[in-house]
């Protein structure tokens, strides 16, 4: 600068060369048209430019939450929670998050397609409508007329009920990979009550919890989270935490999140539990005397001796339970379902029963109504009538029996014997490929229809854009078949949404229907409170066999666990849930095998290593994963992979589908399918294996990246020590000067974030959001080997301590904002700088990708555009026009989401104000299911977040910080994300 | 042009229904002007109908909100529906190809594919609304549309005027007049050596006006 060329006339000499080969090119912008509307909506205040939002219901999985869909010029672009809707209350987990990459899944069916031998042809909807028609109304015995439908309730059920009995076919059969039938047939046998109570994790003070993943996938995922971080984070004020015991073979998220985890031997869960039972009802006194006759036959020591637990742990847990004012034990998921499934249900029961937490923290009569599936047993038999030819018609609406049972049920082979299928289905799929007439149907964000998760919740779905394809939703379809067909109560020209009103006529009460139904579509839907009440233990309740079950073949006993990411594999299709890695093994696009190291030391098995897994009923080849998280004595593979048959490129060909190694059974009493049946042995191949781990090293390595404290010095007050690194720092701490920033800089607005490490459970939702809201490309399995992936933000996994005495540490890792940052000195063309706001501003425009700001962020948060990345069509329909999309050769981050930052300050400007605290949320703080993330003006000390940070704009700390950290704090970056400590409670077995 | 006064009625006379009542009052000369040998004189640019700005907004004083109706309520100004054109020209000057060109557009209920003359990158946050809302010190009355389109009410067929349009020193020249951007663009202090943040008229703060991200997606 000082000898006489200044940095711009520099870049603008390079820019005129630059300049002049463009010319010759002929470069120039393409004319771009204006196309106008014909006639502006009337219904909505619609405006080119500003988003519209929609309140309909989440279907990814049957929690069904309630979401708001921002639209823009007719196209859905993000789902976020509804702020209404009780079980969502305005968060979305990650599954939620991706529904809208379903909605626009390169994979879906856009026409009516008729199958000529193997080969697919589009033909006119009404042609193959009426031909699909003649044909099931042909078929002369109605009862070989199969309809298959998803577990999705609401009033669509009612209609295809009323469709099927009117054509006199047999009852619909509802799949479901996940379902409840083990607790349900279990409270029928222990409380008299065929039903799915609520949870109420939030109400306890103290959880024990059997396998069941209620942080992942077990019934309602979002509220669970909400619950649980409710449940579990420290109580400032009173300096308490509540304990959360995780007794399981597994660990998986949930068990995580645990503070203590009680290993067990799989399938010894009702074993435990009625030991615990009986130690409970030993201290507390609770239970009459049968039950304790009964119970005396299971002493803690038996109990450790079958499972393999201390006694002294058990004796623990069962102190802790009878001492807790508030208890609650959950148990559920695949874990627990084995051919004795319900039996491990009713002991659970059994010792909720004695744990007083039936009435108070289990709710009866407030009625989870999330699952109508058929038990599997039945659909079982069902496939073997397929297979005797005695299903002539089969209607596929939404489900992929071909993919969720598994290959020892081979569906293949019966869906060959049925005459003609159909699929309703929006995408392709396994079964969809399968089939002799297509009638796809539309995806939930295009269609009328109703949930019914709770009782007391009625959830609307309605349309928020005009269906991509010019195709029909599957209510349609049928009503339409119907009508073909003259069944009763099927019209010409009747739609779904009429009959849906009709269905809601009955609701509206007093008042004008019109009214009424406006405030339900607009609110998302209907809803009451409904508190439920208890139940009092049956005798029948002792009467099962709770013996562990006999498991078929030898080896390691074979855990198929649910995936966070894609639950039982129905969302697979979405490429983000392939991207964004699990939290706790950080593996993506891929399956892999957790093996205990022990195990696996003694088997000459290594980490990462490409192994054999064997059953009776057939074998897979995966990855090895050692983790000490799982018991020796078995082996756990994530279902939802090895999908074949999709056509879509996120979920065809990628790891491989466990239910390859289960045999069809299931459990005796309910005919839930059991997950828990098999031991495998497991070889290594010799093959090289391509795992790809997002996580680089596991361990913290003294840098305290993510810290925790005790509850003890919680409560005294006392920050912990510094691990030694940042204690006493290995460079030279002057190196980085702090740039003083004059006076009035941040004003008005110095944004910043507080992430609670202690409230953060690593569900992932806030990756999804960001990649949503950003615009942020899927590279692929390849790329992300290469380190070449492109989230915004990340959840960091270090596990500390060693061997099975370990702690998994989760957190929230986004760029800092940092107000000393390493990545502005060194870019050579200032297209990164630290704006008035305190934002780390990066400008694509100036960026020319030296990479330089990359190699000195110590938090390893600037992605960079190696390619030209593509958004497979559709998919680029979701692209969110607030947001450039980057092009090759440019660096990226994290901006805190400063697009809604602008919008909410020139909302604020319109009226006369400046922006109040919580008037602007980034996508990831939006949707954080625990709300562990809370953003806001660190230049107002009044703001939620300048309180919890214990900080000023300028990073001086306003009081005693006790669990206020900043990453890495030595480095002298004055990040803007302030973490608060996870506080851990101490674990004395001693003490029992 | 005696009849300019009678605009503001007529329309109003038009949304209102009042079609009958209005045509019988309206004394044609405003715009039955034109024939179709005028309008052939007009040069053709290259929009799918020939429309002219200077007819509507110049010789005919409509006001440029009274079709740009999303200017003042949206980011993007977005462009006239065809239900707006066809507000007046179901009545008024029928007969002309050009406008009989509008009327296949509607009777096909297809929109009309406009070329796009004013561009802003892709990358850049234009808020038209906070523009024309603007009120403040140097524009009193919000920025008017001439200062970034040009005389467009003299335009038969609108192209950009300034070939600056569009680039950042051309936003940037006039962010720079608005009190207080320069000073904290130079990081020139006050008397209480604090960098000086101007408050809007209306009470707030002003955005960074030359802050890369105020602009920049």
């Amino acid at each position: 600068m000082k000898n006489g060329i200044r940095r711009r006339d520099f870049f603008k000499t390079i820019a005129a060369g630059g300049a002049a080969t463009v010319a010759v090119a002929g470069c120039a912008d393409r004319p771009e048209k204006l196309i106008p509307l014909l006639v502006p909506p009337d219904n909505i205040e619609y405006i080119p430019g500003m988003p519209v939002d929609y309140a309909t219901t989440c279907q990814e999985c049957p929690a069904s939450c309630g979401v708001v869909i921002r639209t823009r010029e007719g196209r859905a672009l993000k789902a976020e929670g509804n702020p209404d809707h009780p079980i969502s209350q305005g968060t979305l987990c990650l599954r939620g998050q991706a529904s809208v990459q379903s909605l626009y899944n390169p994979a879906r069916l856009t026409s009516a397609m008729r199958r000529e031998g193997e080969k697919w042809v589009a033909a006119d909807w009404d042609a193959v409508e009426a031909e699909v028609a003649k044909k099931i109304k042909g078929q002369s015995n109605k009862k070989a007329i199969v309809l298959m439908t998803s577990n999705r309730n609401g009033t669509r059920q009612k209609m295809v009920n009323q469709w099927l009995s009117a054509l006199g076919a047999a009852p619909k059969v509802v799949l479901e990979s996940l379902a409840n039938h083990n607790i349900r047939e279990a409270n029928k046998i222990a409380f008299g009550k065929s039903e799915l109570p609520v949870y109420n994790i939030e109400s306890a003070t103290y959880l024990v919890n059997f396998g069941a993943d209620f942080l992942e996938t077990f019934q309602s995922p979002v509220r669970n989270n909400r619950e649980f971080a409710n449940y579990h984070a420290v109580n400032e004020k009173k300096a308490a935490k509540n304990k959360f015991v995780n007794i399981a073979p597994h660990v998986s998220l949930t068990g995580a999140n645990a503070d203590q985890w009680v290993k067990i031997a799989p399938g010894t869960e009702a074993v435990v539990a009625l030991a615990l039972a009986g130690e409970v009802m030993r201290r507390s006194g609770r239970g009459d005397g049968n039950l304790k006759g009964f119970l005396s036959g299971y002493t803690l020591e038996k109990a450790a001796e079958a499972s393999g637990a201390k006694v002294e742990a058990l004796a623990q847990v069962a102190k802790e339970i009878s001492k807790a004012s508030s208890a609650l034990v959950m148990a559920g998921g695949t874990l627990v379902a084995s051919e004795t499934g319900t039996a491990a249900q009713v002991a659970v029961n059994i010792l909720n029963h004695v744990a007083g937490a039936v009435g108070k923290t289990i709710r009866f009569g407030t009625g989870q109504q999330l699952d109508i599936s058929t038990p599997t047993s039945e659909v079982l038999a069902l496939v073997d009538r397929m297979k005797k030819g005695q299903v002539k018609v089969l209607i596929v609406d939404g489900v992929n029996p071909l993919y969720h049972l598994p290959k020892s049920a081979d569906v293949e082979a019966a869906l060959a014997k049925v005459e003609t299928i159909i699929t309703l289905s929006t995408q392709w799929d396994e079964t969809s490929r399968k089939a002799h007439y297509a009638l796809p149907g539309l995806h939930t964000f295009e269609k009328w229809g109703d949930a019914n998760p709770q009782s007391g919740v009625e959830s609307m779905i309605q349309p928020v854009m005009a269906p991509l394809f010019p195709v029909k939703s599957s209510e349609d379809t049928l009503m339409s078949l119907g009508a073909r067909m003259g069944l009763a109560g099927f019209g010409q020209g009747q739609t779904f949404k009429n009959y849906l009103m009709n269905a809601w006529k009955g609701k509206a009460g007093g008042g004008s229907f019109d009214a009424f139904w406006r405030a339900a579509l607009q609110k998302g839907g209907v809803f009451a409170k409904v508190s439920g009440g208890g139940a009092a233990l049956s005798g029948g309740a002792t009467k099962m066999n709770f013996q562990p079950s006999k498991l078929n073949g030898t080896g390691l006993v074979l855990l198929p666990t649910p995936s966070l990411r894609q639950r039982d594999g129905g969302q697979t299709f979405n490429p983000w849930t392939q991207e964004i890695p699990d939290p706790v093994s950080h593996v993506v696009w891929d399956s892999w095998a957790d093996i205990n190291p022990k195990t696996a030391e003694k088997m000459g098995i290594h980490h990462a290593q490409q192994i054999r897994v064997k059953s009776p009923f057939g074998e897979v080849v995966t990855t090895a994963y050692l983790h000490y998280g799982i018991h020796e004595d078995a082996i756990s593979i994530p279902l939802g992979q090895g999908h074949f048959g999709s056509g879509s490129k996120a979920a065809d060909g990628h790891g491989v589908n466990v239910l390859d190694l289960l045999p069809a059974a299931t459990d005796k009493t309910s005919g839930e399918f059991a997950y828990l049946t098999t031991r495998v042995e497991v070889s290594v191949t010799g093959e090289p294996s391509f795992l790809v781990q997002t996580d680089g090293n596991p361990r913290q390595d003294d840098r305290g990246i993510i810290q925790m404290m005790s509850l003890e010095q919680f409560a005294k007050g006392e920050p912990p020590e510094l691990p030694h690194e940042l204690e006493s720092p290995h460079y030279a701490s002057d190196f980085y000067r702090n740039v003083p920033r004059p006076a009035g800089y941040h004003e008005p607005y110095r944004w910043g974030m507080v992430v609670d490490v202690d409230r953060c459970t690593g569900c992932s939702a806030c990756v999804a959001a960001c990649y949503a809201e950003n615009n942020l490309p899927v590279v692929g399995k390849e790329r992300m080997f290469l380190g070449r992936e492109m989230a915004w933000i990340r959840v960091e996994r270090f596990i500390e301590g060693e061997g099975e005495d370990y702690t998994t540490l989760m957190q929230p890792t986004m760029c800092q904002q940092c107000g000393n940052a390493g990545c502005e000195p060194v870019c050579p063309v200032y297209a990164t700088y630290h704006n008035p706001d305190g934002l780390n501003a990066q400008v694509y425009n100036r960026c020319v990708g030296t990479r330089y700001c990359s190699n000195n962020c110590i938090y390893k948060q600037r992605r960079y555009n190696w390619f030209e990345y593509e958004f497979e069509s559709p998919l680029h329909l979701q692209l969110n026009p607030d947001v450039s999309k980057r092009s090759r050769g440019v660096m990226e981050k994290c901006t805190f989401c400063v697009h809604r930052i602008a919008r909410a300050r020139f909302d604020a400007n319109d009226e006369g104000r400046d922006m109040r605290d919580g008037e602007v949320t980034p996508a990831c703080a939006q949707t954080c299911p625990t709300q562990a993330i809370t953003f806001g003006n660190l230049a107002d000390p009044g703001s939620k977040v300048s309180r919890m940070s214990m900080r000023d704009g300028e990073g001086t700390p306003t009081g005693k910080r006790v669990r206020q950290y900043e990453m890495l704090e030595s480095m002298k970056n004055l990040p803007a994300v302030t973490y608060l400590r996870k506080v851990t409670i101490k674990n004395n077995e001693k003490e029992a | 042009m005696k009849n300019i006064n009678l605009i503001g009625p007529f329309w109003k006379a038009v949304s209102g229904g009042l079609i009958l009542l209005s045509v019988l009052s309206f004394t044609p000369a405003a715009f039955a002007e034109l024939t179709d040998a005028q309008v052939a004189e007009i040069p053709a640019g290259d929009q799918p109908i020939k429309f002219s700005h200077k007819i509507h907004a110049g010789d005919n004083k409509i006001q440029c909100q009274y079709c740009h109706i999303y200017a003042r309520r949206s980011w993007s100004s977005g462009v006239p529906p065809v239900k707006v054109c066809m507000g007046c020209h179901n009545f008024v000057a029928t007969d002309l190809a050009e406008i009989q060109k509008l009327t296949k557009y509607w009777d096909d209920k297809k929109p009309i594919p406009w070329v796009k003359k004013h561009d802003v990158p892709d990358f850049v946050r234009f808020p038209h609304k906070k523009h024309i809302n603007a009120k403040n010190e140097v524009f009193p009355d919000g920025v008017p549309c001439q200062k970034c389109h040009g005389p467009i009410e003299t335009l038969d067929v609108v192209e950009v005027q300034d070939p600056k349009f569009g680039e950042m020193g051309w936003c940037l020249k006039c962010h720079l007049t608005i009190p207080g951007v320069k000073e904290r663009k130079k990081n020139i202090k006050d008397e209480n050596g604090k960098l000086p943040f101007a408050m809007h008229p209306k009470g707030h703060h002003r955005p960074a006006l030359t802050d890369c991200l105020t602009c920049h997606k």
